[in-house]
């Protein structure tokens, strides 16, 4: 018999499983130390489970086989869903919050990105219940103790509102096809392309002016106060105040150096309906992670509660650990 | 701050590029005369001079913070990065080209439905376009010399580059279609971009003002 693996898959030997398992045994012990309780869900599902809203990037790249009874089953590709199945279906008769968390291996099909190939590791938690700006800065909190106890030292945390591009543009009057354009060019990163569509619209010259501002509404508190005015033309005022909470309850907190605002996030989930975060480091080239608020994924398993959480990908700290992001 | 990494493409935009980038304000004087250098630091950056094809993979790594790329790579790619800023400098076009002494002319290839078989060096950007009009092909994957193709029997069109269309007159094609503009992008890393944003939105806004 020929050894070999499927492309895209490792082995992980001696002194790299031991150095893994001793960072499993960090985040694990900053998940407990704030009350948030380990689950331990099966590797496979139903398709339609895992499928529910997460996103179509995601619904191509899983791994998908058929079950003795002819249903669709599929590798989880991410955690999320999977806990949300979890509560909904075994807790819904205790009390919220539900604070979970799990270091677990995920499924993709798709080419190997920075660490991430066709398995890979995630440490995450899941907070189900309570959705006040002081809920979400606790999740951004944890994100950022999280991290530190990885060992990570050079880090900062991107934060944004997932929802505020969509209150600007469903108050112009641009048709779906248009706006649909607009947020492609932005989830694409092609601020080339999105800047063309913006002056191929033809609207006045104030409106063209904030649509081209929108992309780069990054950094410290003073994007805030831009942001606003543009949110008070534009709309999108609500969000930005409780982005504003949340902001202020990490300063409060002492993070706010670790805050970078940006409201030009876009992340590869369907499910968010609030805050987003992720994690950068000058040492890697990728996200270590992120999350946010996801409030309606719940209600799909028939448990309607707000949420929010994150996720780590273990092999990306790793590979951060590993060329110096740990401070020299 | 550190300095900011710069991957900038070998061949045709080199020059164009470190004019630009001296236009506003880099130290690019080492640059003018690498020799075999492939790294080289200036006092205000450090550079890497690759193929054009890798420059969005150093890119996508982040190996480099930024990088100047011609579109037909990006396009050709698929690449997780930010395209900050269009330089309009190295412009040209991809067409789909045949011979000028087709039978029945050359345009009537374009009207005729059936598989045809297309060569090129850019078979991601030709199967995007023959699916974008509904036309059926084979592609050849082609490295150099595309303008052999037709001539030969190989292929029946091809899809190319063209600047000035000269060497396709030269070999006796013509142009059949435009399938896009071409020109020199500034791309970015996604983390570079968001932790040293402020630096690169300056460059950014310097090329955008330097005409």
């Amino acid at each position: 018999m020929d050894p070999a693996v499927p492309e895209g898959l490792w082995d992980i030997l001696p002194a790299r499983a031991q150095k893994r398992r001793a960072l499993e045994g960090r985040l694990r012990t900053a998940f407990e130390a704030r009350d948030y309780g380990e689950v331990i869900s099966p590797s496979f599902e139903f398709y339609d489970n895992l499928a529910v809203e997460t996103g179509t990037a995601l619904r191509g790249e899983m791994v998908r086989f058929m079950g003795t009874d002819g249903r669709l089953l599929a590798l989880r590709p991410e955690m999320t869903t999977s806990i949300a199945r979890v509560v909904a279906q075994r807790l819904a008769r205790e009390d919220e919050p539900h604070r979970l968390y799990y270091i677990a291996n995920v499924f993709r099909e798709h080419s190997s990105k920075q660490g991430q190939p066709r398995e890979f590791w995630q440490a995450g938690v899941e907070r189900i219940g309570g959705g006040s700006p002081d809920d979400d800065a606790e999740i951004v909190l944890l994100f950022i103790e999280t991290l530190l106890a990885a060992g990570l030292k050079d880090f900062k945390v991107g934060l944004g509102r997932i929802d505020f591009l969509g209150r600007v543009l469903d108050k112009l009057e641009l048709g779906g096809e248009e706006k649909d354009s607009l947020r492609a060019a932005l989830a694409g990163r092609n601020l080339v392309r999105y800047e063309e569509i913006v002056k191929r619209l033809d609207l006045d010259e104030a409106t063209t002016a904030d649509l081209l501002l929108l992309p780069g509404l990054s950094g410290g508190a003073q994007v805030l106060d831009r942001a606003e005015a543009l949110g008070e033309r534009r709309g999108g005022s609500e969000v930005l105040a409780g982005l504003r909470q949340v902001y202020e309850a990490l300063a409060a907190a002492g993070a706010a150096d670790r805050v970078i605002l940006d409201l030009g996030i876009v992340r590869d989930f369907d499910y968010y309906t609030g805050i987003i975060f992720e994690a950068y480091t000058p040492a890697l080239g990728a996200v270590l992670g992120g999350g946010g608020r996801y409030d309606n994924l719940l209600a799909e398993f028939g448990y309607d509660a707000p949420a929010a959480g994150f996720a780590l990908g273990l092999e990306r700290l790793e590979s951060a650990l590993a060329q110096g992001g740990g401070g020299r | 701050m550190s300095k900011l990494k710069i991957a900038v493409s070998k061949g045709s935009l080199l020059e164009p590029v470190i004019r630009q980038l001296s236009d506003v304000g880099f130290d690019t004087a080492p640059l003018s005369d690498p020799g075999r250098r492939l790294r080289l630091e200036t006092a205000d950056a450090e550079y890497v001079i690759c193929r054009a094809t890798d420059v969005p993979t150093f890119v996508e790594w982040g190996a480099v913070d930024i990088g100047f790329v011609g579109s037909d790579t990006l396009m050709e790619g698929d690449y997780d990065i930010f395209e900050l800023l269009d330089l309009g400098i190295g412009a040209c076009r991809f067409v789909l080209a045949g011979r000028a002494d087709a039978s029945g002319g050359a345009q009537a290839a374009l009207r005729e439905n059936g598989p045809r078989r297309i060569a090129t060096k850019y078979p991601k950007v030709a199967a995007d376009y023959l699916e974008r009009c509904g036309r059926q092909a084979e592609i050849i994957k082609l490295y150099g010399s595309m303008e052999l193709a037709p001539l030969v029997g190989l292929a029946d069109e091809i899809v190319d580059l063209t600047a000035t269309g000269r060497t396709l007159a030269d070999n006796g094609l013509v142009e059949l279609d435009e399938i896009a503009p071409v020109s020199c992008r500034l791309i970015a890393n996604y983390v570079s971009y968001k932790i040293k944003s402020a630096t690169i939105n300056e460059l950014v806004e310097r090329l955008r003002n330097n005409d």
